[in-house]
């Protein structure tokens, strides 16, 4: 079984961004694996270990079992992008995959198709072991809600779309169906307005776009940083993968043609008055001019 | 004739606020006509207030529970489900020849648009804080505009402004396609009303009112069409929406919250937070943001809250329209965290406090006469 | 008229406060001016507070541990002053030095007998169960994340280490300064914020007064220069001053992460402030369950002198700026994670980064100057907050002696007594014109 993640090589979000040739960042600032993509290797594992415990009507011991699930984490990005895929097997991806290309703006739609046909490859490179017959497609595609550098919201969708998955994203609540080795279900409870919940029933394969809160991410101890530096990543290129199929859509793209800093000047105000006018003028503030109510 | 839609969100039957925003940058385009997309709702009487905000046409869309005779069909799927809803409004935006589309970036709104964006292989820009067209009506040097002779496939919506890098950044995205996708940031845009003199000329109308005045009757002017969408996940659907449970707002994100209200050394006690739970309720109940209360690093020494509340440079750094430090000095630690805050409004006793310098509202009084005159006020 | 005081001190920081405090005590009329907005923040806010005995030499462990006596005693050193903000706290955790070729041990030990420290030796067993989690391996050299040696299996063990049961952290630096300065201004001490220094004014060799950023001029015939990271700029507005030092100070980037403890251990209760020299990293307990990391800056981390203007206002870019980055994060975290091998660490880098006023041997100059009437307290190089109170009352009685009863003290050196342990400290240990003090560590542990 295939347990795919897909992780993104971002700024950390308490970096100073630095904007030059007019559309790019200055790189020489700590990136690191998208936070939320955390949630989802974190849930990856977890996935992976309970269904190892509740193999019991396996005949495979655990350590075959093991072997038999594997947590691939994939990644679009430079070429130091290697460092978040090495960060996702830190904290408990079995390989890693990296698409490599130069641009490191790149946009949704060319974004799920390299997933996916990365994620294809994969699975149709897969190596019949025991008494698996060869999975032809990925069991499950866990996927952060969003990336804090584009926040786009959108890949985990068009990857669905691709693969023809369902999706759900923003993902709080995850357990696989009590009767989850003949069903292949899952249940899932996604974060709605105002606090709420939607309960879904998933048959996989499915994508899962994981929200903040799903689980506690379990970071990685330098006994885990040793364990993984032995495992593999394949480097694969964009352009080899993506060769044929860049005139499908008809150059249905999204470009960022500029970038400028968002700064903030502030020149302190006084709000005088007595308790009840200062709190008229508070609440006319926050309607009028931060619009928040 | 090219045309625009809007996905109208309604709340217990009303149309939030939010959308006339959107609705006017919609509207931006006088070659377009601006459709509004409405699922499940009675729209007789929102029809005044979307034609004076611009919108031409009204699309009532209904989903039928059953796949089959839906003809024959009386029930509908009457609550929100993302996968029915963004297939129906797919369905729409094909058979009206959309070719931009609005809709809130809101919990709803980031269910559907990336829904349709992904089903139509459309480009898709969420969080814009404005959307505009072309300068002129020529086709750009990509010569995009000459893809494709249909006039549909011609959309003058192409530069979007929206957000990126954790908020530092304002960024201007080209979009290319024939048809586009934006998800507008609620309350960006400063909703305007739209007088249209003359009426848009559009074909195959059956019930166009016959005033010629024009823009006096705007009730009559606005035209409603009844659009019952296929259900292709009613039998064998891979995904199963089994419940909807509402919220309670408590325990709200510090990283994601719109608005933050802080106590520091000033608070006292640990109960004396609860001054600020409701006050941030109070303004969440008013239906637009999320709030959430922090607290500076010393309330977390001095064990009143737990550490997740800790905004500072070793605690969590946050990023909200609205930061209200309630008697907080403004450490540099504690700026680390919040600097990022657009607009920052400090309550302290001290007007020498560091924060009272370095905030766009300083009020130099007692939060404990302040903060709850606030929540007052915003229960009025 | 310019106003005009019996001392003005350039800086309120931790040292700053305690020199004002007692000056007052002593009956001068003193003002110290700070360009930060309130005492203690600058880069004693960023400091790690730590509370610790063991120094390279004899002299630096007697004023360590007579430091530490002001700490227990907190609210009697500040004559029962009531702050508005609390009071700071000390936490004695007790303090485990571990024995490794990181640090010369042997003379640490030979320090505390002569001083008198109460210590405790404990072996690897006695580690293992105070602090369960540990790994006791050797992992010298001390290399770099990047260097493929960082991850070579360790052979050897370490062989135990020292405790001492006194020791431990303050647990908020810059209240502490806070505390000091309204126990001075109880005495009739005067503070004045958002006023940076640009020039000191002098006469016939005679010092007489500073000016301010905005013009405005302050006479006093005595300064003092406690101005932290930026003390060698002011060194340098005096004139003659910075020409008769011979030990110069500039100003070093430090980082320090913060990193969660493992679940399963309550480091906040239950730990130590721990040195250990086999990572070069010293760790105390801070609050959410974290370990502070702080490096002891081995040969194979890059050192950044800064511009400490330019530092402060988050110039200089990734490596120079006040922004931690992400390969010393791995680095420090790392180290600490092969010592407590179940410690998890984040993605994300946390932690603070400041400045040190790093002397040219890592020990502070405590001196008058070739320009009469003005004294400094800098190159402080990260290991003096503990010193603090005892520092203040050092330059207070050196001042006065010069000032007041006439000591040449470049001639016949200040002698101050230790009112806790009774040892006599020759001030000219500290002197601006020593030669390079070579018994010194060179690093942040003094």
């Amino acid at each position: 079984m295939k347990i795919f993640v897909c992780v993104k090589h971002v700024p950390d979000s308490a970096a100073t961004i630095v904007v030059r040739d007019k559309n790019q960042i200055d790189d020489k600032i700590t990136f690191l694996l998208n936070p939320y993509d955390e949630y989802a290797v974190t849930e990856a594992v977890k996935l992976k270990k309970n269904l190892i415990q509740n193999g019991a009507s396996s005949s495979l011991g655990q350590a075959q079992q093991s072997n038999q699930i594997e947590i691939i984490a994939v990644s679009l990005g430079t070429s130091d992008a290697e460092k978040t895929v090495r960060s996702a097997m830190e904290m408990g991806a079995d390989r890693g995959i990296l698409i490599k290309t130069d641009d490191r703006h790149q946009d949704s739609i060319t974004t799920a198709k390299a997933l996916k046909a990365a994620i294809e490859q994969d699975c149709s490179n897969q190596v019949a072991c025991e008494d698996q017959s060869k999975e032809q497609e990925p069991a499950i595609i866990f996927t952060g809600r969003e990336s804090i550098d584009m926040g786009g919201m959108q890949t985990m969708f068009r990857l669905g779309a691709y693969f023809n998955f369902p999706v759900v994203n923003n993902v709080v609540k995850f357990a696989p169906d009590v009767n989850f080795s003949v069903n292949r279900k899952v249940i899932v409870e996604t974060l709605t307005e105002g606090g709420g919940r939607d309960v879904y029933e998933i048959t996989l394969p499915c994508i899962i776009g994981a929200g903040r809160g799903l689980n506690t991410p379990i970071y990685p101890t330098f006994p885990d940083v040793v364990k993984a530096r032995k495992r593999e990543i394949k480097i694969l290129t964009l352009s080899d993968l993506l060769k044929g199929s860049e005139s499908d859509n008809k150059g249905a793209k999204t470009e960022i043609i500029d970038l400028e800093l968002f700064a903030e000047k502030r020149t302190p105000k006084s709000i005088k008055g007595n308790a009840s006018q200062i709190a008229k003028e508070i609440v006319k503030i926050l309607k009028e001019e931060a619009k928040v109510i | 004739m090219k045309k625009t839609a809007v996905i109208i969100e309604t709340k217990d039957g009303v149309i939030k606020e939010a959308n006339y925003g959107m609705i006017t940058c919609a509207a931006k385009d006088n070659n377009s006509e601006l459709y509004a997309f409405i699922i499940n709702e009675e729209v007789e009487p929102f029809k005044a207030h979307l034609k004076k905000h611009g919108i031409d046409k009204i699309v009532d869309i209904s989903i039928p529970i059953d796949s089959d005779n839906h003809e024959n069909q009386r029930s509908y799927e009457k609550s929100f489900n993302p996968i029915l809803w963004s297939d129906a409004l797919t369905q729409a935006l094909t058979t009206y020849e959309i070719s931009s589309l609005f809709a809130l970036t809101t919990p709803i709104g980031k269910e559907l648009l990336p829904r349709i964006a992904a089903q139509l292989e459309a480009p898709l820009v969420m969080d814009c804080l404005d959307v505009v067209k072309n300068s002129d009506n020529s086709c750009n040097d990509n010569n995009v505009c000459n893809s494709n002779n249909s006039s549909y496939l011609n959309s003058d919506f192409h530069l979007a402004k929206t957000s990126l890098y954790s908020g530092k950044t304002i960024a201007t995205v080209k979009v290319t396609g024939d048809i586009r996708l934006f998800g507008i940031r609620p309350n960006a845009i400063e909703p305007s009303i739209k007088l249209s003199i003359s009426k848009p000329k559009i074909e195959n109308q059956d019930n166009q009112d016959q005033d010629q005045q024009g823009s006096f009757n705007i009730e009559s002017s606005i035209i409603i069409e009844k659009f019952i969408a296929k259900n292709r996940y009613a039998q064998k659907s891979k995904i199963k929406l089994i419940e909807s449970k509402k919220g309670d707002s408590s325990g709200n994100d510090l990283v994601a919250a719109d608005v933050i209200i802080s106590g520091g050394r000033a608070m006292k006690n640990s109960e004396n937070f609860k001054i600020l739970q409701d006050c941030a309720d109070a303004i969440e109940n008013l239906g637009v943001s999320s709030t959430a209360v922090g607290a500076s690093r010393v309330a977390v020494d001095l064990g009143w809250v737990p550490y997740r509340m800790q905004v500072g440079q070793t605690g969590e750094k946050v990023n909200p329209k609205v930061y209200i430090a309630c008697g907080v000095s403004g450490s540099i630690q504690h700026f680390a965290g919040m600097k990022m805050s657009k607009i920052i409004i400090a309550i302290n006793e001290n007007i020498n406090a560091a924060i009272m310098s370095n905030c766009n509202y300083f009020v130099e009084a007692d939060l404990f006469e302040i903060v709850p005159a606030i929540t007052k006020e915003l229960k009025r | 008229m310019n106003k005009k005081y019996d001392a003005i001190i350039i800086g309120a920081g931790v040292i700053g406060c305690p020199i004002a405090y007692e000056l007052c005590k002593m009956g001068y009329k003193t003002l110290n001016v700070d360009k930060n907005p309130d005492a203690g923040e600058g880069s004693t806010a960023g400091s790690c507070a730590i509370v610790r005995a063991h120094y390279s030499t004899a002299d630096g462990v007697a004023l360590a541990y007579e430091g530490f006596k002001y700490w227990l005693d907190w609210e009697n050193y500040l004559d029962n002053v009531q702050d508005e903000k609390g009071l700071a706290k000390y936490m004695n955790t007790g303090s485990l030095l571990l024995k490794s070729e990181g640090h010369d041990w042997k003379k640490v030990k030979k320090n505390y007998d002569e001083v008198g420290v109460k210590y405790e030796e404990w072996d690897n067993e006695k580690i293992k169960q105070m602090v369960p989690p540990v790994d006791l391996h050797k992992f010298w050299p001390v290399t770099r994340p990047e260097d493929p040696k960082f991850y070579d299996e360790p052979t050897e063990f370490l062989e135990g280490g020292i405790f001492c049961p006194e020791g431990g952290y303050m647990n908020d630096p810059a209240l502490s300064a806070h505390n000091i300065m309204r126990a001075a201004e109880a005495k009739g001490g005067e503070f004045m914020f958002n006023a940076e220094v640009v020039d000191i004014r002098s006469e016939n060799n005679r010092v007489v007064g500073i000016t301010l950023k905005d013009g405005t001029q302050i006479d006093a015939p005595i300064v003092v220069n406690v101005g932290g990271p930026h003390s060698y700029k002011i060194n340098k507005m005096a004139k003659g001053v910075w020409e008769g030092c011979n030990i110069k100070t500039k100003a070093l980037r430090h980082e320090v992460m913060y990193c969660p403890s493992p679940d399963d251990y309550d480091y906040l209760n239950e730990g130590y402030h721990i040195s250990d020299g086999d990572i070069a990293c010293y760790a105390r307990p801070e609050v959410g369950n974290t370990f502070l990391i702080g490096s002891e800056d081995p040969k194979c981390d890059p050192q950044e002198w800064v511009d400490p203007d330019e530092f402060y206002a988050g110039k200089g870019g990734p490596g120079r700026d006040n922004q931690l980055t992400e390969a010393q994060w791995k680095a420090q975290c790392y180290r600490w994670a092969k010592r407590i091998p179940t410690l998890p660490v984040p993605n994300q880098p946390k932690g603070v980064v400041d400045l040190y006023d790093c002397s040219d041997d890592w020990i502070p100059v405590y001196d008058k100057s070739d320009l009469d009437g003005f004294y400094m307290a800098v190159g402080t190089s990260g290991n003096q907050y503990k010193n603090a109170p005892v520092v203040g009352k050092m330059m207070a009685g050196l001042i006065n002696a010069c000032e007041k009863e006439g000591l040449d003290h470049d001639k016949t050196p200040f002698q101050f007594k230790y009112q806790y342990t009774g040892r006599v400290m020759n001030v000219g240990f500290f002197s601006r014109k020593r030669e390079i003090n070579k018994n010194s560590s060179f690093s942040v542990n003094g």
